[in-house]
């Protein structure tokens, strides 16, 4: 069944091409949604057929990890995989009811973008990650320039700037790593990278942290990424926060985890380095999340500081923080894909203060309000309660004292900006006319809230699926053995 | 010079002298996964031009991902084009240029096919000979265009079509691979006839894949051209 | 001779790297992020040097060649790369058709 790798990785181009193609005889959205379906549906099967601890690699053209390209999936891979799809189906989902000019180019771009992160979770190639990462930065500049304003073309523009110098450096470290083992191969250059001068060691790491906290948005180079989710359509601001940051931030670990292997990482402190990277992400998003007249921007400010935690659950690397910092990504990825939404339906022209009187316009949508708001916040019947105090478990256990302080002040933070916004909701104002919503919309809104409030109760039969994942991300025997045992 | 540009000048000078110290301490010559083999590739691909061999079989998940950035950027740029009309296209060229194009534009795009179609006997490839046919095509529309008329050598919906083509050969030819129970992107693999490397029919898939890459990267820059110059035609 | 095509390579990226921090017009960023793309491809072509190598045509009677590999790499960075830039091309116009300015000081409606 590897062919499903195959057809998992190539199958947004295909519907893509067939959008472009058959522009004005088929509708673009109702043929996307379908094929995410059959994405999703194949992701399903695989995971089927994938059974206990396996990894399944696919050698492209046949040839084995030396000379060819191969693709992997571990249980890792099948859970990012699985976000990106879903996130993406919500994201056509809800762009359906917005009026989008040249509907077939954004369905193709959507799909684009899917492919790009795809091929980046799919893929144990680091040359052919670096493509894949270019198409997805490449379409969501594109994306993020859609409306054509001054807004959404400052924002595109800046964060090309950023994002480019990132991806150069991730490509000198590729090159770097290919001159020294002579293989492009993640598991296969592992062996005389280890080896290497330990000078060189650092500075490959080095860059690879740095290119890609710029694709991340962490804190010091995070000021493309205000920009440019504000000025991004929702829609677009969910798949680009809920589904590519956390594909850069699995990239990175699972380059560098791969490549080094944790005990000389940890011999250069880069835990240290990356937690505490994470609290200043933490402490500034939060910080400027304050005082935001725009909702959107809020939502971006509120997303650097969640990256933020995921990072400090990762590099504290013991079971309960990495366990922590998946569910983090699948619960901050669907919540703030709904809070985005949100901001597209409810607000007017993205101001905060046009929240006023929502209880009484539409009482559904302010309730899914709170509970988005609750669930990111972390208070206790949500899954983002579950996430933090794992992640706060884990770096205790790792004796990150500090760190795990910060994460409990800062969901009082998070509280802190979100109880306003809440307060504005249920004041009684002048416009009293009822907000009426497109169902699909509002369904995908009460989803997400669903589904966050599902995941707290079920944690029970999630949690060995992200213990899997997490261990895969810890322990990547089987996935090294696997790839070397290709041919 | 303000106190922020000293700052930055020394964090960019600590960098350079870091990463050159770095390059320093690279191995004298790294081993690559073709150094000793290289021999052995003619018999593995049927092709003799190395780099057509990594381009097109041993990494060819690559070309596909490379083809669809084309494919993305020339989608963005259609997306982005103005709809007014570029100015520069009403300059009156000079007659020598005129004539000069007149007589050299044949040779440019026959040299495109041929470095398409010879690309892996000799250095070439879909990608060198699709840049020269855009090339081409850009000189064209440069020269020969007036105040009134927009000329290009192919339509904008005859692009479209060949880009699209190019693409869904090479994905059919990767197919191919999957339906005879081989590999995606599969050369020999895939149970095609390699030939007699170093003659034009030789290389299995290879020269296919080489002519579906051409004809992408052809239409597509041609694409993001006159998508730069104006739109919606 | 390493040492100096090192020099190059790390001169030229970080050189684009301080343009791009400091210059202010669009066009000019646009070049400094192909001055750092160039800096890469010089690195890659080096990385395919092998002392007494052929480039990488079979030929009878010679054993040794250069690495196609990371030739290859390079034609797909430049691909890329220029990809990037014309998308970046046709942003800037439109910036100009919106700001009537390439000034990226004047690019300033985000904020806060």
């Amino acid at each position: 069944m590897s062919e499903l790798l195959v057809f998992i990785l190539i199958y947004p181009l295909l519907f893509a091409v067939a959008v472009q193609t058959r522009v004005g005889k088929i509708r673009p959205y109702e043929f996307g949604i379908s094929g995410i379906i059959t994405g999703i549906l194949a992701l399903i099967l695989l995971s089927i057929t994938h059974g206990q601890g396996d990894v399944i690699a696919y050698p492209m053209g046949g040839w084995g990890y030396l000379k060819g390209i191969v693709i992997a999936v571990d249980h890792l891979s099948l859970l990012m995989a699985g976000l990106i799809q879903c996130i993406g189906l919500l994201t056509l989902l809800f762009s359906s009811k917005q009026s989008i000019e040249k509907p077939h180019i954004y369905v193709s771009l959507v799909l684009l973008c899917i492919m790009g992160l795809n091929g980046i979770v799919l893929t144990a190639d680091l040359f052919n990650l670096f493509v894949f990462l270019e198409l997805a930065s490449l379409v969501s500049y594109a994306l993020v320039a859609y409306t054509k304003e001054a807004e959404g073309l400052e924002g595109a523009f800046k964060y090309v700037l950023m994002s480019f110098g990132g991806s150069m450096l991730i490509l000198w470290a590729t090159a770097l790593v290919y001159a020294i083992s002579g293989s492009l191969n993640i598991v296969g250059a592992a062996e005389a990278l280890r080896q290497a001068p330990h000078f060189l060691q650092i500075t490959i790491v080095a860059m690879y942290v740095s290119g890609f906290s710029v694709k991340v948005g962490l804190f010091p180079v995070h000021a493309w990424k205000a920009d440019a989710y504000t000025a991004a359509r929702a829609p677009v601001g969910a798949l680009l926060s809920g589904a590519s940051s956390k594909v850069a931030i699995y990239a990175l670990f699972r380059v560098l985890s791969l490549l080094f292997g944790w005990s000389i990482l940890s011999g250069m402190n880069l835990g240290v380095v990356l937690a505490t990277l994470g609290l200043v992400s933490i402490l500034i998003g939060h910080m400027l999340a304050f005082g935001q007249s725009k909702l959107k921007r809020l939502l971006t400010y509120s997303s650097i500081a969640h990256i933020g935690y995921i990072l400090i659950g990762l590099s504290v690397f013991n079971l309960l923080g990495t366990v922590g910092a998946l569910f983090h990504m699948v619960n901050h990825g669907l919540l703030k894909a709904g809070l985005f939404y949100f901001a597209a339906v409810a607000t007017e022209d993205d101001e905060i203060l046009s929240l006023k009187g929502l209880f009484r316009r539409s009482p559904s949508l302010a309730i899914c309000f709170v509970v988005m708001a609750l669930g990111m916040a972390g208070v206790p019947p949500l899954n983002g309660f579950l996430s933090k105090w794992l992640i706060v478990m884990g770096a205790m256990e790792a004796g990150f004292y500090l760190h795990a302080a910060v994460i409990v002040i800062a969901g009082l933070m998070a509280l802190l900006y979100y109880v306003p916004l809440v307060q504005l909701m249920f004041t009684p104002s002048d416009e009293t006319q009822a907000l009426v919503l497109e169902r699909s919309q509002m369904g995908v809104i009460q989803t997400v809230v669903a589904i966050s409030v599902v995941l707290f109760f079920v944690a029970n039969w999630v949690f060995p699926v992200l213990q899997e994942a997490a261990s895969n991300l810890m322990y990547p025997d089987s996935y090294i053995d696997t790839i070397f045992n290709l041919n | 010079m303000s106190k922020h540009h000293y700052v930055l000048v020394g964090v960019l000078s600590i960098s350079f002298l870091i990463t050159v110290f770095a390059m320093c301490q690279l191995p004298e010559s790294s081993g690559s996964f073709l150094g000793g083999e290289a021999l052995l590739v003619p018999q593995e691909t049927g092709v003799i031009n190395l780099v057509a061999a990594v381009l097109y079989d041993y990494r060819g998940l690559d070309t596909l991902g490379e083809t669809v950035v084309i494919f993305a950027a020339s989608l963005v740029v259609s997306l982005l084009a103005t709809n007014m009309p570029s100015k520069m296209l009403h300059t009156q060229l000079s007659p020598l240029v005129q004539y000069g194009v007149d007589l050299t534009l044949p040779f440019i795009l026959l040299f495109g096919f041929y470095i398409i179609l010879f690309g892996h006997i000799s250095p070439g490839g879909g990608f060198t000979g699709g840049a020269m046919l855009a090339s081409g095509a850009i000189v064209a529309t440069i020269t020969y265009s007036t105040t009134n008329k927009h000329y290009t050598i192919l339509s904008h919906q005859a692009n479209n079509k060949i880009e699209v083509l190019g693409l869904g050969t090479f994905l059919g030819i990767g197919l191919v691979g999957v339906a005879v129970n081989s590999f995606f992107l599969a050369n020999a693999a895939s149970g095609v006839s390699l030939g007699t490397p170093g003659t034009l029919l030789s290389g299995g898939w290879i020269p296919l894949l080489s002519v579906a890459s051409g004809m992408k990267v052809g239409a597509g820059l041609s694409l993001i051209f006159s998508g730069l110059l104006e739109e919606d035609s | 001779m390493d040492l100096v095509i090192y020099l190059t390579v790390a001169g030229l990226f970080f050189l684009g790297a301080y343009g791009l921090m400091t210059q202010r017009n669009l066009i000019k960023l646009i070049i400094c992020l192909n001055v750092m793309e160039a800096a890469l491809l010089l690195f890659l072509v080096r990385l395919s040097h092998r002392t007494g190598g052929t480039f990488p045509i079979i030929q009878s009677g010679v054993w040794l060649y250069t690495d196609p590999v990371s030739q290859a790499l390079s034609l797909t960075a430049i691909v890329i790369g220029a990809s990037t830039t014309a998308l970046l091309l046709a942003l800037s116009v439109l910036v100009y058709r919106a700001y009537g300015t390439l000034d990226v000081r004047e690019l300033r409606r985000l904020r806060g």
